[in-house]
This record gives C-alpha cells, sequence and structure tokens, in this order.
C-alpha cells in the first residue's frame, strides 16, 4: 500500500485531470459522508429516479426519498428505465491519475447502462484505488478472465461535430461527478 | 578551404541577384568562394515529378562538378534537402552510395555554413526594415536547416524580425505544384498572404527562391505594397562598406 | 471508390470556388492544430510516445498472419466469431447475411471508416435494412447524403446553418442554429433509435491479438451504445489494426487522442472482450468482427509502402496539410482524403488512374509526415507513387517538353542548356506576344497567368554574371 502523502498525491493528479477533462470531483472522507454528498447532489439536480449499481459499497449510498426512487440496475429488464432515469450511481474498479479515468468493468451487478443511459453519473471511486498510468490499470487485470467490457471514463460525452464547438452531452452523460473517499475518517 | 557556390537553377534563371549577394557576402567575409561552372540542378523537380533516373544523372553531375570542394553552400534550403537527404536515398545501396554520402556530407546551406563553419555569431551592417520570415519546407522539414538564417537575419543591427504566423505552413509552391494546380497553389498562397499582412512587415523574407517569387507574383497580382528578397540579399546590402559621413 | 465526377483538379477547382467549405474546414483544423500542439508540447515525451506506439506498430504489422489467427482464436474463445473479408463485397454480404439471419430490420452504427470504404450503408439498405448513424458528424452526413470529409470529423465543412437545415427537415421542427438546440435534437432523435435497435455496427481502433478484444476511443458514447444496447453487435476491422497485447494497446492510447484532438485520453475507450457473459443484463448476446482485406494484402508484399499498414488514422496528417485546409476531403475523391488518404488511395486501388493521380495532390512539404504519430514517411510515400505512376502515364506532349528541358538541366550538359532556356524564357516572357499565342493554346499557362503576375525574366543569368564577378574579384578591395 501507498504512503499517504503518495496516495494524496495521486488523489491530486486525478482531481487536476479530471477537472481539465470536464468532470466535477468531490473529496470525502468516508461512506457516511459519500451518502450525504450523492443525496445532495441528486437533490440539487431534481433527480426523480435514480439507478444505482448492485454493489455493496454503491447500494447502501443512495436513499429513496418522497421525491425520488431507486433501482438497482442489475434487475432492470427494459433498458427504457434507464433512459428515463435522471442519474446512474456506480463505483469504479480503479482511477488513473494521468488522465483523469474512471475504469469501469461490465458484470452482472454492474450493467454497461447505468454509466452511460441518464444524463448524471456519479462514480465513488476508492481513493486507494487510484493509480498513475493507464499501464498500471491494466495490469491489475488477468488476460485471461477479461469483463466483457471495460468502460475508460474520462468526464463527460463531448462532441466537436457543430463547427468544433465542444458540447457536452451528446448521446452519454452531460455530467460526471466523482466522489473520492478518501480513507480521511476512518 | 575551396567552397562552392551551388547557385540552383531558380536563382540562375530567374534571381541572379540572390546568387551575386551569396559571392559577394561570402567574400566579404574573407571567403573565396568559387562558382563551379559544370554544376547542373539538385535533380530535386526530375525526383517530384516521377523521374528518379533523372534525378540520379542530374546527382552524377553533380558530383563532379563539385568533387574538389571542401564545402558546397547554397542558397536554398529546398535544393539543401535534396542533396543532404534524397540524393543518398537514390543510390543506396548503388555503386555511387559513397559519392552521394561525400556530396551529402558537405552540402549546407548559406546560413548554415556561416554559423557552423565560419562561426559568425552577427553579420555586419545595418539594415533598417520590419521583416518577416518565411522558410523552406523541405530546408526545414527534409534538410532540417533549422532556425540559422533566421538567427543571421535577425543578427543584423536595424533588422526587426516579427514572427509569421504559422511560419511552418506550406506557401503553395511546391514545384511542379504550382503549375500543375495554379488555383490551388494560389489559395495556399492567399492564406500565407493574409498571415503575412496580419505581420504588417514591409519585406518578407526566406530562403527559397521558389517560395519567395511565388509569393512575389501573388503580392503582385494582388497589388499588395510588400518587397520579397533573399534573406542573403539583405545581408549582402546591410554588409556595405558606406561611406563614412 | 473515387467518384466518377472529374479528377482532383477539376475536384478541387470546385471546393475554391466555394469559399465557405475553406473558411469552415481552415477554421477547424486550426484549432485541432493549436490542442494537440499543447497535448504534445512536451517534445522528449512525445518522442518517447512516438517510438513506443511506431515499435508497437511495427512489430504488429511485421508479424499480422500470425497475430491475425492469434486474435480470432482468443476472440472466439470468449465466444465471439470471426469472419475474414477479401474485398468490399464479401464484406458486406457477410454483414447482410448475420443481420437477416437475426431477424435485424434497424441498425445503429458507430463511426467506421472501413464501412465508408464498403460502402456498407448502402447495401444494407438494399437489403431492406434501415441504418442509423449515430455519431453526430456521420448523422449530419447521412441526412445530407454525403460522405465524410474528414477522417474524425466527418462534417467538418458543414456550417451551423446547413446542419439545422438538416436537422429541421429530418425532425419536422423548427429549430435554432445553436450548438445545444442541435445537439439536445440529435440526443433526443438518435436516443430513439438506439432503444429501437436490433443490431449495432461499429469499427475498432485496435483488435488485441492475445486477448481477443477490440478497443474503441470515441467522444460522445455512441459508440457505447451501439456495442451495448443492440442484441448483436457486429465489428467491422480494418486488416491491419492489430497490436499484440495490452501494453502495445496503453502505448497506442498515449498517442491516438493526443493526435487527432488533443486529449490526453478520449472520454470513452471501451475494450470488447467477447458478448455479454451469462446474467448479464445489457452488452450484445452475439459478437461478430469482420476483417477486411480489400487491399491490404498487397500492401503488406509491397516493402516500400508497407509502413502505411502502421496508419491509426488519427487524422493528425489532414490537420497540418496545407492542400486539405484550403479544399477539405471531397476533392480527394476517396474514402481517406488528406495526405494519408492520397497515400493510401493509390495502393488500394492501382488499377484506377484517378487513385493513382492522388499521389500529386501535395506540395510536398513534409508536414503530413512531421505529424504522424506512427512515423509514416508520407512525403517520401507519394514521391514513390509518383515515380510508378510516371512509368504507366500516358507521354503528353507538353510532359515530353518538360522531360527534355529537365533532362538537359541534369548532367554536364547543363551549362549549354542554360543558355537555351534563357533564350526560351525571354522570347515566352511575361507580355512578349509570343507569350500571349502560346497561353491559348496551353491551357494551364492561361491558368497560371490568372492567379499570379508572372516573374520578370533578368537581363543575365548568374552564369553569365559570374564571369564580372570573377573579373572584380582581383581588382576589388576587402
Ligand atoms: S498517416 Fe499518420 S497522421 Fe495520418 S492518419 Fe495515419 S497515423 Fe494519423
Amino acid at each position: 500500500m501507498l504512503a499517504e502523502p503518495e496516495a494524496a498525491a495521486l488523489r491530486t493528479r486525478f482531481a487536476d485531470a479530471l477537472v481539465r477533462a470536464g468532470g466535477e470531483w468531490f473529496a470525502v472522507p468516508d461512506a457516511a459522508a459519500a451518502a450525504r454528498v450523492v443525496n445532495d447532489i441528486l437533490h440539487a439536480a431534481c433527480v426523480s429516479s435514480v439507478a444505482v449499481d448492485d454493489t455493496p459499497g454503491v447500494r447502501t449510498l443512495v436513499t429513496a426519498t418522497e421525491q425520488r426512487s431507486v433501482f438497482l440496475s442489475s434487475t432492470v429488464q427494459n433498458k427504457h428505465r434507464f433512459a428515463e432515469a435522471g442519474a446512474g450511481v456506480t463505483g469504479a474498479l480503479a482511477g488513473i491519475a494521468a488522465t483523469g479515468t474512471l475504469v469501469l468493468a461490465a458484470s452482472r451487478s454492474t450493467p454497461r447502462s447505468t454509466s452511460l443511459l441518464p444524463p448524471l453519473h456519479i462514480a465513488i471511486l476508492d481513493g486507494k484505488d487510484i493509480v498513475g498510468t493507464l499501464a498500471e490499470s491494466f495490469a491489475r487485470f488477468a488476460a485471461h478472465a477479461l469483463p466483457s467490457q471495460i468502460i475508460h471514463i474520462t468526464g463527460p460525452s463531448r462532441t466537436g461535430d457543430i463547427e468544433h464547438d465542444l458540447t457536452r452531452g451528446v448521446h452519454g452523460p452531460q455530467r460526471v461527478v466523482v466522489l473520492c473517499l478518501t480513507g480521511a475518517g476512518s | 578551404m575551396r567552397v562552392g557556390l551551388f547557385v540552383t537553377c531558380l536563382v540562375d534563371q530567374l534571381r541572379p541577384s540572390t546568387g551575386v549577394a551569396a559571392v559577394k557576402l561570402l567574400r566579404r567575409l574573407g571567403v573565396d568562394v568559387v562558382f563551379p561552372e559544370t554544376q547542373g540542378c539538385c535533380g530535386q523537380p526530375a525526383l517530384n515529378t516521377g523521374d528518379p533516373e533523372l534525378a540520379r544523372k542530374a546527382a552524377r553531375a553533380q558530383f563532379r562538378a563539385f568533387e574538389d570542394c571542401d564545402w558546397i553552400v547554397t542558397p536554398s534550403g529546398s535544393c539543401t534537402g535534396m542533396m543532404r537527404h534524397h540524393t543518398p536515398e537514390l543510390f543506396r545501396d548503388a555503386p555511387e552510395a559513397a559519392n552521394a554520402a561525400h556530396l551529402a556530407a558537405r552540402t549546407l546551406e548559406v546560413s548554415e555554413f556561416l554559423e557552423q563553419v565560419l562561426r559568425v555569431k552577427a553579420l555586419p551592417g545595418r539594415f533598417d526594415a520590419r521583416v518577416t520570415w518565411h522558410g523552406s519546407c523541405h530546408g526545414r522539414r527534409v534538410a532540417r536547416v533549422g532556425d540559422s538564417a533566421e538567427r543571421m537575419l535577425a543578427s543584423i543591427a536595424g533588422v526587426q524580425l516579427v514572427p509569421l504566423p504559422r511560419a511552418e505552413d506550406c506557401c503553395g509552391f511546391g514545384g511542379s505544384f504550382a503549375a500543375t494546380f495554379p488555383e490551388l497553389s494560389a489559395a495556399m498562397g492567399a492564406t500565407k498572404c493574409a498571415h503575412v499582412d496580419g505581420t504588417e512587415a514591409e519585406l518578407l523574407t526566406g530562403n527559397d527562391t521558389g517560395c519567395l517569387l511565388h509569393m512575389e507574383s501573388l503580392f503582385l497580382k494582388t497589388g499588395r505594397k510588400t518587397q520579397v528578397r533573399h534573406w542573403l540579399e539583405i545581408a549582402e546590402e546591410a554588409s556595405r562598406e558606406r561611406a563614412p559621413c | 471508390m473515387l467518384t466518377p465526377e472529374g479528377d482532383f483538379d477539376a475536384r478541387s477547382r470546385a471546393a475554391l470556388a466555394t469559399p465557405a467549405l475553406g473558411r469552415a474546414v481552415r477554421g477547424t483544423v486550426d484549432r485541432l492544430r493549436n490542442l494537440r500542439a499543447i497535448a504534445e508540447a512536451d517534445a522528449d515525451l512525445t518522442r518517447q510516445r512516438r517510438a513506443a506506439a511506431t515499435e508497437a506498430r511495427t512489430r504488429a504489422i511485421d508479424k499480422l498472419p500470425e497475430l491475425l489467427e492469434r486474435f480470432t482464436r482468443n476472440c472466439e474463445a470468449r465466444g465471439g466469431v470471426v469472419h475474414r473479408a477479401p474485398d468490399a463485397a464479401s464484406a458486406t454480404a457477410i454483414a447482410t447475411s448475420l443481420l437477416r439471419k437475426s431477424g435485424a430490420r434497424r441498425v445503429v452504427k458507430g463511426k467506421s471508416m472501413v464501412t465508408e470504404e464498403i460502402e456498407l450503408n448502402a447495401a444494407l439498405e438494399g437489403a431492406g435494412i434501415e441504418v442509423t448513424e449515430t455519431d453526430l458528424g456521420e448523422w449530419i452526413i447521412q441526412l445530407a447524403g454525403e460522405k465524410p470529409s474528414h477522417i474524425i470529423l466527418p462534417a467538418i465543412h458543414k456550417t451551423r446553418h446547413d446542419i439545422r437545415a438538416l436537422f429541421e427537415k429530418e425532425g419536422g421542427t423548427p429549430l435554432d442554429a445553436s450548438t445545444t438546440t442541435l445537439c439536445a435534437h440529435a440526443r433526443r432523435r438518435l436516443r430513439e433509435r438506439f432503444l429501437a435497435a436490433d443490431a449495432g455496427i461499429s469499427g475498432a481502433n485496435f483488435a488485441v491479438a492475445e486477448t481477443g478484444s477490440i478497443a474503441l476511443f470515441t467522444n460522445e458514447g455512441n459508440g457505447r451504445l451501439v456495442t451495448s444496447l443492440p442484441r448483436l453487435h457486429l465489428v467491422f476491422l480494418g486488416m491491419e489494426r492489430l497490436v499484440e497485447n495490452f501494453a502495445d494497446l496503453a502505448a497506442m492510447a498515449e498517442v491516438l487522442p493526443r493526435a487527432a484532438t488533443g486529449q490526453d485520453l478520449t472520454s470513452y475507450f471501451s475494450i470488447i472482450t467477447g458478448p455479454r457473459h451469462r446474467g448479464e443484463l445489457d452488452g450484445p448476446e452475439a459478437l461478430h468482427v469482420i476483417i477486411l482485406d480489400n487491399g491490404r494484402s498487397r500492401l503488406l508484399e509491397d516493402v516500400a509502402f508497407r509502413p502505411v499498414l502502421r496508419c491509426i488514422r488519427c487524422a493528425a496528417c489532414l490537420n497540418v496539410c496545407p492542400v486539405y485546409a484550403e479544399i477539405g476531403g471531397h476533392a480527394y475523391g476517396g474514402t481517406y482524403p488528406g495526405p494519408i488518404g492520397a497515400v493510401l488511395t493509390p495502393v488500394l486501388r492501382p488499377e484506377e488512374h484517378a487513385a493513382r493521380e492522388l499521389a500529386d495532390a501535395s506540395s510536398l512539404c513534409a508536414a503530413c509526415s512531421e505529424a504522424c504519430p506512427v512515423g509514416i514517411p508520407l512525403d517520401e510515400l507519394l514521391i514513390l507513387q509518383r515515380a510508378r505512376n510516371a512509368t504507366l502515364r500516358p507521354k503528353r506532349a507538353l510532359r515530353l517538353a518538360l522531360r527534355i528541358a529537365l533532362s538537359g538541366l541534369m548532367g554536364d550538359k547543363a551549362h549549354g542548356t542554360s543558355r537555351r532556356l534563357r533564350f526560351v524564357a525571354k522570347v515566352l516572357g511575361a507580355g512578349t506576344p509570343q507569350r500571349r499565342a502560346l497561353a491559348k493554346v496551353l491551357p494551364m499557362l492561361a491558368r497560371s497567368e490568372a492567379v499570379r503576375a508572372l516573374p520578370v525574366i533578368p537581363p543575365q543569368s548568374f552564369r553569365e554574371l559570374w564571369k564580372a564577378l570573377q573579373a572584380g574579384e582581383n581588382t576589388r578591395a576587402r
């Protein structure tokens, strides 16, 4: 495990690169704080329906309210449900500091659509999972047991196809928010 | 040290004043430059129009013409690129490979010769003008002449060298290209003209007579007042002894 | 396939006659160049990254047959199916039959130059299958009934007003021309297509031999939608786009986005290994990879041109090309525009005169070779292609005359030729009656005179002046 100053340096690099790519960054000490921030973001964005990864780290963070319903991505049979959701909340296998990139993998509990169809993507990233480079992230996968899709996400969806006027959210999420658990609270 | 001037076809035929300037400047700097009269073309037009055999023929004549020179200096970045890069390529694995390598190793654009051989730091004299620089693409990317000519030019007292935006872009000359696609060549030149206008330079200079003639022909056609001169002509004029006042 | 109308000369003149086109293209490539300059500002790092990428690609091309075989084995071990298509017709036939068999009627497509090369859309539509391009630029082009004019920005030549008109026609509702409105419209309309599609078709930036994976670099997210939502996914892979392993893929990820758009990494970078696993609720149930040859094997045998197979279609060479900037992509008449198009089209279609002649469409300034992240010597390959063309070209009178003049200048007789050339130049100099007569019979001369003032011939050549210089040498004091 990295010493804390090195981990902090990786977090800073990740945050800088993410923001350069148009993403948003929050450092939170622990899960309880993460839950508060997630719910605040969802409230501020007036999200009425949220798709959530079916993983222990994410499931418990998002609470349903009177204005908002929450459903587990792993139970969705009809893709239209994702399309109607106002936000998707996922975990991340890793973060790449050099580029501010989130590394996700498709699985039964973490479908591709959660981070793709809703206009707002919130990702929970454990600070311990931030690595320096893409090559280091690759090294974490075993060549013989790859997921069906590894997804690298660097900021929001963007296009320059109209007079090279860069615009967000043409197909994928318009906002990508990363909540990084720093472990400072434990 | 025997220094041979390779004057190039375009200078010989269309802008001899550049060759004269090269000779006079070098003499003033103490170099007894010679002009081997059997010299011809570097072969670039032949190569670029799909005739490598003819280009080899040209190169062989150059081997002979410059045989006894220690250095071959030329006012053109483009011809430097031909003799330094393409000629050895043309004779790769051929019996004359050594001749080609020998030619390449001795060929320098005049500014390179001034900097690397004569170790000139600053050119003498004075020339008061606002000047912008368009270098030869071949000089830059094939011969890799670098910024020596710009440095030599900037070293002349009174020369105000204004950077040309997108100076690295081709002006649209390209030898046979300009003759094959005149309108396209002129359109590329028009983009270059607009950049030159932006510098408010009174004079455009460079190290390739082809590019300079091309730009001049466009300036004249469009009624622009910008003057065009090879940098050696500027350097030579600056170095003329002036009567003491 | 090359468009039939005219040759490069005619098409480029037509492009120049549309000033809005040049303005649009110049503005955009200028911005892309600035972005790339920032991304590649660290010269040492850029050199290292390029060297690693070039090494990975060179090694892959050198053992391409072996890597293709490994890719096939590993892709099929993960449940994918690999098809080999020797040419365009067989590639489209494979796709059509796969779609028919699965009962697919509606297809969404991600950006893919290979499918442009084989004109897939026309073939599928002919088979009664509805195809929707979903990359914003590609959709614009599809609505306009045109071909892409840039490798990564297919609609670079369109203004926002053109785009608004196309979208209004398609959607039947009035729109304003702001980027936000136009993008929101595209998102809404194309979302419906994604959700309704039976099959997704994508290209592939790279295929990884060791894992049987497909790698896609995209920014909009349509590539992810195409490969995640429909139950069937067809991948079109150019035969040369192999890398050996993940380490090489990482090396490519270091250069491709930087060279293409000046990004450190594209918004999305997906690595797809086989269809969805059991129990997954999205992702395709079946994955087919169609590997296209279409002339690439021939290129592999052609030692001189083999480096072209390293190309990663980043378009950096287009963005720095001063020819491309003036005329855009359509003037090249083929699938691949710009310098890479001028090099690739003649070797992919050597039997077509119009394709071969694209080698002339360059001033040989070599900006392309300098920009290429995998070190393809584009300018030198153009020169080589010109030499090949010369052996096939009809010997027209003008060319012959030029050749005679040139051959006189090249060789030991140059001195005498110079004098003769001078005489001709004087007689035919600007403004002489002979010159005016000649311009009447030589249209190129007239075309030149229409755009430029021809140089005034000085009274004496340098050779003549040298005598005086020599004489002066002894008398003058330095
Ligand atoms: S030739 Fe080089 S610069 Fe041009 S598209 Fe291919 S890889 Fe990019």
